[in-house]
């Protein structure tokens, strides 16, 4: 018991001897490291280096894209001198970084960002932003990242823009309470280019009843591009509280990307699930960040997910009806993917 | 006469105990609180290629003493550091969090080789938990440092005077032995491991993959209530596992006051001597 504890102070009086000054010889151990840390300069030389070694050891698709990063090296590195200004040597490290056509991969300063596009920039979009307002109106209700209303044939649309947009549970409880009486619901992830894996993971649990393998993932166990670990089965466990039990139409285009890739990828195993539209555009390697010694930080996919069969999915996943948007329809103010949706929706009611 | 005596051998065996009690020096316990700053520097492979550095803040506890059950040769010591830094790359354009505490509790086999100086050798246990976090990173920001240790210890002291003025000097070195350490794998990331991916995460730790050194070297200067103690004190933390490297050093300078003190419980109050005091 703390009460019957007294404590005493007692002044310390110290009896040394008379003055007899020694040298007390305090050795305070100098430390020197042995292990090696490899240190770049700040050249242009110096941050080619590293950020060649930092995708060398770290980015994990050279196998499955056949890229031989060491002709890379090769061919990059003459191009490399310490009088190149900073923007051409930027334009320069991008190049290189484009060789992955990988849209995780980015390198950052202060004056741009270097990107890989081409997994949208080359296919029909199949999405409007103003016909998806029209379709909204302005009626529609919001929970989270969520904006959700009844259409007026008794079909639930929901849009998801961006899966950094928090979702809660009980604003999804919300969502599917007010839904449930629908014939089913309509799931827009087009132009969704990604964001928290926990709320892809979320936002699926609502509509599976068991638990669920819906993919693998690895992640690098060594400098070695082939240093992987044995793949991890991933789940989907059915969420405690409201699930939703009617058909279900996910919309997909080319600029559904990473999360929104693994949100797809897990509705695929869902039961009354129907992906519905274009390829989406893939992404499926969990970014890493690391930086140059000049400070611009670089992005690469480091750690490998695969669906439940063990495919890549790093180019995309295919729609089970393949439907594109046609300027005929957009021309009526139509969105043909929703309209689709809808009459596949009201056929199964 | 017989009454007599049963009377008197429970008085002997009393001044006995009296005795005994008398002749057994009271174990003073002696606890110092430091507050502190100064410079780290980091690298970690798993968050970054490159060195961050910068600025310290941290407290500093210690509590040792030489139980009675021991006759003074043996002294045991709690001690823990708690350490917060902000530390910068190069370019000064990414920052990064550091935050550790440790704690250690040692046993120390007493020595008073040559007056004036005492040494204390001995084993510590260790644990520590830390993480470095990196703001610009995204499915890598941190990685977590936490460890479990048997520590070599050893401490000397030398107590001189300055003109009437008495002034003790520390040193303290401590170096893990055996123990274990988390770490992730090479590009395994937290948010896999938060899967529940049963790889290895605990692993066996010694000089071949850890080196972590803690030297203190302080200054005490007693005053009219307490004694100030000026710390010095350098850390060096280093591991080098799954082919990813850590190391973090940092030197602060602590500056606090430390106390002897004898805590006597409600129940020792009426066998000792400190019974008068309540």
């Amino acid at each position: 018991m703390f009460f019957n504890h007294r404590t005493i102070t007692i002044g310390r009086r110290w009896r040394f001897p008379s003055v007899r000054i020694a040298g007390f010889a305090a050795c305070l151990c100098l430390l020197v490291s042995c292990m090696e840390i490899e240190e770049y300069d700040n050249t242009p030389r110096g941050n080619f280096e590293a950020l060649w070694q930092i995708l060398d050891e770290h980015y994990c698709f050279f196998e499955y894209k056949g890229i031989d990063w060491n002709r890379v090296y090769r061919d990059y590195s003459k191009r490399i001198h310490n009088q190149m200004g900073h923007e051409s040597f930027f334009l320069l490290l991008d190049e290189m970084l484009q060789e992955l056509k990988d849209g995780h991969v980015n390198l950052s300063s202060a004056f741009d960002v270097g990107r890989y596009w081409k997994w949208f920039e080359d296919y029909p979009a199949n999405y409007r932003q103003e016909l998806i307002d029209a379709y909204l109106g302005t009626d529609y209700h919001i929970a989270g990242g969520l904006r959700y209303k009844i259409l007026n044939d008794n079909v639930g649309y929901v849009r998801y823009a961006d899966f950094s947009s928090a979702i809660g549970e009980s604003g999804l409880d919300y969502v599917i309470d007010k839904l449930s009486l629908c014939s089913g619901i309509i799931i827009d992830v087009r132009n969704n280019g990604g964001g928290l894996l926990t709320n892809s993971n979320k936002l699926a649990a609502r509509f599976f009843n068991e638990k669920t393998q819906v993919g693998y993932i690895q992640h690098k166990t060594g400098k070695g591009h082939n240093d992987f670990s044995k793949p991890y089965p991933t789940y989907v466990k059915p969420s405690t509280r409201l699930r939703f039990q009617k058909p279900v139409v996910v919309l997909t285009n080319r600029k559904c990307y990473s999360a929104t890739n693994d949100f797809v990828n897990a509705m695929r195993y869902a039961p009354n699930v129907l992906l519905l539209g274009d390829k989406t555009g893939g992404g499926s390697g969990l970014p890493f960040s690391s930086e140059l010694p000049n400070g611009w930080s670089v992005r690469f996919s480091a750690c490998p997910m695969y669906d439940k069969d063990m495919q890549q999915i790093e180019f995309g996943i295919d729609p089970d009806r393949a439907v594109s948007l046609s300027e005929a329809d957009a021309e009526k103010g139509k969105d043909t993917l929703i309209e689709t949706a809808r009459q596949l929706l009201g056929k199964s009611q | 006469m017989k009454k007599k005596l049963l009377h008197i051998i429970p008085l002997w065996f009393v001044a006995l105990a009296c005795y005994a009690q008398e002749e057994t020096p009271l174990p003073l316990t002696y606890q110092s609180f430091l507050i502190g700053g100064g410079t780290t520097s980091t690298y970690d492979s798993y968050l970054s290629p490159l060195k961050y550095s910068g600025m310290n803040i941290g407290l500093l506890g210690e509590r040792m003493k030489t139980p009675r059950r021991w006759k003074g040769r043996i002294a045991t010591q709690h001690f823990f550091n708690l350490e917060l830094a902000d530390t910068k790359n190069p370019s000064g354009s990414a920052q990064s969090y550091v935050g550790s505490l440790e704690y250690d509790y040692g046993l120390y086999y007493r020595l008073n080789p040559v007056r004036n100086i005492q040494l204390y050798t001995g084993l510590q246990g260790n644990l520590s938990a830390g993480v470095i976090y990196n703001l610009r990173n995204t499915n890598n920001p941190a990685n977590a440092k936490v460890g479990a240790n048997l520590n070599l210890s050893a401490m000397a002291i030398y107590a001189f005077q300055i003109k009437r003025q008495p002034i003790r000097l520390r040193y303290q070195m401590n170096v893990p032995v055996v123990g274990a350490l988390f770490s992730p794998e090479f590009g395994q990331s937290y948010y896999e491991i938060g899967l529940g991916d049963e790889s290895q995460l605990i692993y066996p730790a010694a000089w071949h993959n850890r080196l972590t050194i803690r030297n203190i070297l302080s200054v005490e200067i007693p005053l009219k209530a307490c004694t100030l103690r000026i710390t010095g004190m350098n850390r060096l933390y280093q591991t080098h596992l799954n082919d990813l490297k850590t190391q973090i050093l940092s030197n602060a300078v602590y500056v606090g006051i430390s106390k002897y003190f004898h805590t006597v419980s409600g129940k020792q109050t009426d066998k000792n001597k400190y019974r008068y005091v309540f």
